[in-house]
């Protein structure tokens, strides 16, 4: 593959993650203990369950692999790994 | 090189993030990683594992992870896992990296609470990738700033 492809998906990526960084706080306040679904700085989904949204994605003819998906925790949930 | 690592909130806390795309056959796809020097071990998110339709049959059980929130989770270990970093200067670099994935079929067909909680954990980066990589981390957060960097 190109190097520029591969950038070019890096671009799609980054895109991606800076929308949803961008918009953490509505998005805790509209999605607690949900799972969203970002495409082309949209968010395309929301559901409770991370595979109903996988399939949900497919469903629109989505390449899976490319779109971001997030949990977004409940208000004052902090997550420890 | 430098790979420059996003300092950014996920999961209501900021994290250091790294992007990555798996360049792994078959299994192609973006992804993002929180660096977790906290964790041994590289670890590849379900949801993730899911997205890139990881083929878990072709893979080795490997040990439990425990400390990961409900219980223990059953994992597969994929030895060489190809990944894409992005340097600072806009070139690719192209890891054959190792890591563990949660079991995602041991974990369908089990409680469905360990599923989803597993469902919402995100691929971390361990040690072990920062070892083997010959990567260093420098992060100053109160500048905003964070990078890898070949050593």
């Amino acid at each position: 593959m190109e190097n520029s492809e591969v950038l070019q998906e890096f671009k799609v990526l980054e895109t991606g993650s800076s929308y949803i960084t961008k918009n953490a706080k509505i998005f805790s306040e509209k999605y607690p203990g949900k799972f969203i679904a970002v495409w082309d700085s949209k968010v395309i989904a929301v559901e409770s369950g991370c595979e109903v949204l996988i399939e949900k994605i497919r469903q629109m003819n989505l390449d899976v692999s490319k779109v971001l998906i997030e949990y977004i925790p409940f208000k004052g949930q902090i997550i420890l790994y | 090189m430098k790979y420059l690592v996003l300092i950014r909130e996920v999961q209501g806390a900021k994290r250091l993030v790294l992007s990555l795309l798996s360049r792994q056959p078959r299994s192609f796809g973006s992804f993002e990683a929180i660096i977790d020097t906290g964790s041994p071990r590289t670890v590849l998110g379900a949801a993730d594992s899911i997205r890139m339709a990881i083929p878990f049959g072709k893979y080795p059980q490997s040990k439990s992870l425990s400390g990961f929130g409900k219980g223990s989770v059953p994992t597969v270990e994929i030895g060489n896992f190809l990944v894409a970093l992005k340097s600072a200067d806009g070139n690719s670099k192209y890891l054959d990296i190792s890591l563990v994935v949660p079991d995602v079929p041991s974990l369908r067909n089990g409680d469905q609470n360990t599923f989803n909680h597993a469902l919402t954990l995100p691929t971390l980066i361990g040690m072990d990738f920062l070892e083997k990589n010959r990567l260093k981390l420098v992060v100053n957060l109160p500048e905003n700033e964070s990078y890898l960097e070949d050593v």
